[in-house]
């Protein structure tokens, strides 16, 4: 086996002895080829070696002249930016008036259509709105003759606000319908429809009759101004455009006062009617005995006994020779009757005459109870939780007056007509008929 | 110049009110009937005065009766004199009746303004204060003029009847 390896070595050995030498010739023609080849080349660069110069110079040429048109170029671009940040400043400053007016057209719109909405030309002319809403929300520059439009609708509403407008529109009544009816307009104060006084609500963008009419002499006058042409007439207005017509409805009536006055009010309202009706009664069954007595009194020797005079002259002439003192106890006697029947009941009209206003008093105590109650509790910053004591404290101390004075005058007349039927019964009876008695002897 | 009194006059008119209105009503009314007074008492008075003299000089009585029909007489004329004369002061007392009645319709008036303005503006509640204390004042006033005369009148038909008292028993 290791005659074998050996044996394969050496030829091994042999065969790389062989191909060396093969090698070395092999290099050795290489390197000659290459060197001819480096001579060729060298030659070869030699001989370019001065056209190369001359590209060389070539080049710097062109560089320097692009150089040179880069410069101009340069100053030729800071000269056009210059130019252009001029312009641009003279564009802000000619954009920044623009915009301005854009925005105060933007504004005057929008504050027009608050005050257009809430007036009666809104119910004249809806489709103004439209144009109104449309500037306001713009977000876009208007044309000149959008902006022309809206001048011209402006100076429009000016004039209708000053003049007085008949026309057709929708107006919702008290009951709830909505009727096309003439509505007749004041400028932008008052309009009104068949002598309904009516209000423009927002809201609903129609108009309203108001729920709490002015008094009907106003109305009337409103009619007739609808009715007339051309005339000079009077008519009601509300300077403030519908706020104070509104505040007609706040404003308590006669009857809602009388409920402000509350129980006592009610007693004193009661006792009035019925102190008022008893001297009614009082003040004419006395002028019927007044009467009756005028009359006897005239011709008293002809006594008619259902009158309290006849009735004393009866008792005189069948005592008539009786001694003076005796004629006249019996004549006391018949007259005390008498005067009991005049003089009953006047004390009651006296009596309610002088409780009223005490009862008026009362209530004006329970009243501040009420409104100091009211203070206790929530304060004395807001009046109008107080006022509901005030109001009832000073409607009674009215009432309790108002139920006074007119029983005062009653009182009075009763008790002086009462006064003067007594006086002639009791004080005069006697000399009277004495002195008849002696001019008829 | 009268233009500017009257307008004066109406100013205040128009700041006491309706109530106001009651109070000049009542004060015509109280001085009609004081002057109406006066001006019996000076004149028709005299007339009726010796009228019922002459008619008592003329006719005669029987003595039994003398005294009572003297009486009579008094008590006839007196009446005469005081007609009217209740009625007058009873205006005297309502005056300030009604000057109160002002009042308290002038405080509602500014209660009512309260209600709506709050109290912050005094300048309009001004109205319901000139509302409430013009007719009270006017009302007072009233009242006192008219005490004066009425007490004076009550004297003057005492001092009358006393007199004509005093002429009739020399004649009967």
């Amino acid at each position: 086996m290791i005659k074998i390896i050996l044996a394969s070595a050496l030829l091994v050995t042999s065969l790389f002895s062989l191909d060396l030498n093969n090698l070395l010739n092999n290099v050795k023609q290489t390197s000659n080829k290459e060197l001819q080849e480096e001579k060729q080349r060298l030659e070869e660069f030699l001989n370019n070696k001065q056209k190369q110069q001359e590209l060389l110079i070539q080049t710097k040429k062109e560089l320097k002249e692009e150089n040179e048109t880069t410069k101009q170029l340069k100053k030729q671009i800071e000269k056009l930016e210059e130019e252009l940040s001029q312009k641009e400043s003279e564009l802000t400053v000619k954009i920044g008036d623009l915009g301005e007016m854009f925005g105060s057209v933007r504004q005057t719109s929008a504050d027009f259509l608050t005050n257009y909405q809430r007036t009666f030309t809104a119910s004249q002319f809806p489709q103004k709105e439209e144009i109104f809403t449309k500037f306001s929300n713009s977000k876009k520059l208007p044309t000149i003759e959008e902006l022309t439009s809206f001048w011209h609708t402006m100076l429009d509403e000016i004039i209708q606000s000053g003049n007085i407008s008949k026309y057709e529109a929708n107006v919702i009544s008290n009951n709830g319908e909505k009727k096309l009816q003439e509505v007749t307009r004041i400028g932008l104060f008052s309009a009104f429809s068949n002598g309904e006084f009516l209000k423009y609500s927002t809201d609903i963008n129609s108009l309203i009759e108001l729920s709490i009419q002015p008094s009907s002499t106003f109305k009337s006058e409103a009619k007739e101004f609808e009715q007339s042409t051309n005339e000079i007439k009077s008519i009601l207005i509300d300077p403030t455009k519908g706020t104070l017509f509104e505040m007609l409805g706040n404003n308590p009536t006669l009857l809602d006062r009388v409920h402000q006055g509350g129980i006592v009010g009610y007693i004193i309202i009661f006792l009035g009617v019925l102190g008022l009706i008893f001297a009614i009664y009082k003040i004419i069954s006395l002028n019927l005995i007044y009467s009756k007595i005028k009359k006897q009194q005239k011709d008293i020797s002809n006594y008619d006994e259902s009158n309290s005079l006849g009735k004393i002259a009866s008792v005189f002439y069948k005592n008539i020779n009786d001694s003076i003192s005796n004629l006249e106890i019996k004549i006391g006697e018949e007259i005390l009757k008498e005067t009991n029947n005049i003089k009953k009941g006047q004390s009651f009209v006296k009596l309610l005459a002088a409780v009223t206003p005490l009862l008026g008093l009362l209530g004006t105590v329970t009243g501040m109870i009420a409104t100091f109650q009211a203070i206790t509790l929530f304060g004395t910053g807001d009046p109008k939780l107080m006022a509901g004591g005030i109001s009832t404290a000073l409607i009674t101390t009215v009432l309790g007056l108002i139920t006074a004075i007119p029983l005062l005058f009653a009182y009075t007349y009763i008790s002086s007509k009462s006064e003067n039927i007594v006086s002639i019964l009791e004080e005069q009876s006697i000399g009277m008929l004495a002195k008849t008695l002696k001019q008829n002897d | 110049m009268i233009d500017i009194y009257l307008d004066n006059l109406f100013g205040f008119f128009d700041k006491g009110g309706f109530v106001l209105y009651i109070v000049f009503g009542i004060a015509l009314f109280l001085w009609t009937l004081l002057i109406e007074r006066y001006i019996y008492i000076s004149f028709e008075y005299k007339k009726y005065k010796n009228s019922l003299i002459n008619e008592l000089k003329e006719a005669s009585f029987s003595k039994k009766f003398k005294e009572e029909i003297k009486k009579y007489l008094i008590e006839d004329s007196n009446i005469k004199l005081k007609s009217g004369l209740s009625f007058i002061k009873t205006l005297i007392i309502v005056c300030p009746l009604v000057g109160l009645l002002g009042t308290v319709t002038g405080m509602i008036e500014v209660f009512d303004v309260m209600a709506i303005n709050g109290t912050s503006n005094v300048k309009s509640m001004a109205n319901g204060v000139s509302m409430a204390t013009i007719p009270t004042m006017a009302g007072m006033v009233v009242a006192l003029s008219g005490i004066l005369f009425e007490k004076k009148l009550e004297l003057s038909i005492k001092y009358h009847t006393d007199k004509l008292y005093l002429e009739i028993s020399k004649v009967l």
